[in-house]
């Protein structure tokens, strides 16, 4: 349960409620975490097993989306700032 | 072996049965899906390890279809398996954006260095520019200063043995025409022409655009036509001299006025040594 806590939770701090595939997949996670709680509590502990192993891939897959978006977020910002810097050396013509 | 109908029947009835049993879960069908997907993309060679990861869920969910059929649990797995491969994707594109944005940075970093290297030469050369245009400035400024040194030395050095006035018709140097020259003679005596030399220094170093007129005069002694030619081929003798002494010959002309225009008495010896004289008159540059 742990490691499914500490994935959703990475999720979110690198941004994955601001991206909605990846917001998709952390809520879905946690809504298995809090299904898996019940069922230990409940006291099947096998099907708890289960739900912590989608939970923590679904965990899982937010985060990654969420560095997808990050990285793609700053390739927009390099490239705008290239194109900046190039129109700024870029000598301009004579009206 | 032959089969006989019947068993052939039984089997295949066993076999309608045995499939009915072991439908594929949608969530192992995704995986599988998914995970074809990502090994056909970019994650193979760019993130075989979440790739692998993938393929050992997909695995596990295929060993469990294998064991249980279409329970929950393989279910579970399918459906972590299909996340699995969806992260491998994912992955590879944020590698694959990572290694685009590092291309565009160095991109721009060579293009920052390369104009940064084009500026430098082109400072240098301005710099350059400048310092040889400030050399030929201040060159300019000292060749002056020496000019109007030389040229006030001269003035001083004039008025020990000329008169220097500043009249409307422009600067007035008079020299007597007893230093420069035998009585009735217009060739410049030896002393003559060391004084001349120093007029000429003047003329050339003080206005190099200004023009003159060499003006003869005498006194109303002797004959008129005869004054009148001594004056202008004493005019012209000046005249030529300063030439030789580097005056443009263009800047300078001669005029010879006989006795008409006095400056003193001809009735007196001072006032007919007056009259005797050359002006060089230096007209300002209109």
């Amino acid at each position: 349960m742990a490691e499914a806590e500490a994935a959703a939770r990475s999720a979110r701090e690198v941004g994955a409620d601001s991206q909605p595939a990846a917001k998709l997949k952390v809520t879905l996670a946690d809504e298995q975490i809090a299904e898996a709680k019940k069922q230990i509590a409940d006291g099947d502990n096998e099907r708890a097993t289960y739900l912590l192993v989608r939970a923590r891939a679904d965990a899982e897959l937010a985060l990654a989306l969420a560095h997808e978006q990050a990285a793609l977020n700053d390739k927009q910002k390099a490239l705008e700032q290239s194109k900046t810097t190039s129109d700024a050396n870029t000598p301009k013509a004579a009206p | 072996m032959k089969t006989t109908p019947v068993l052939a029947l039984v089997l295949a009835c066993t076999g309608v049965a045995a499939c009915g049993s072991a439908v594929l879960p949608r969530e192992l069908l995704s995986a599988r899906a998914a995970y074809s997907r990502a090994a056909a993309g970019p994650a193979a060679s760019l993130d075989p390890t979440d790739l692998h990861t993938a393929k050992d869920s997909l695995d596990a969910a295929d060993q469990s279809f294998q064991k249980d059929g279409n329970s929950q649990v393989t279910r579970d797995l399918g459906y972590a398996a299909e996340r699995r491969a969806e992260t491998a994707e994912a992955r590879a594109r944020t590698l694959q954006a990572q290694a685009e944005t590092e291309q565009v940075v160095a991109q721009m970093h060579a293009n920052t260095e390369t104009q940064g290297k084009q500026t430098a030469v082109e400072l240098n050369r301005v710099n350059q520019a400048l310092v040889a245009q400030g050399t030929v400035l201040q060159d300019e400024v000292k060749r002056r200063t020496e000019a109007e040194k030389r040229a006030a030395q001269a003035a001083a050095d004039i008025a020990k043995f000329a008169s220097v006035k500043q009249e409307t018709r422009g600067m007035v140097i008079t020299l007597s025409g007893g230093v420069l020259f035998t009585s009735g003679k217009s060739d410049l005596l030896p002393t003559a022409q060391l004084k001349l030399n120093e007029v000429a220094t003047a003329l050339t170093e003080q206005d190099p655009d200004s023009t003159m007129v060499v003006e003869g005069h005498t006194d109303s002694q002797g004959k008129p036509d005869f004054n009148q030619k001594l004056s202008q081929a004493r005019a012209q003798s000046v005249r030529d001299y300063l030439v030789s002494r580097g005056i443009a010959s263009d800047r300078i002309s001669a005029e010879g006025f006989g006795p008409t225009r006095t400056v003193g008495d001809n009735a007196t010896a001072e006032g007919r040594a007056n009259n005797r004289r050359v002006e060089i008159v230096v007209k300002p540059k209109s």
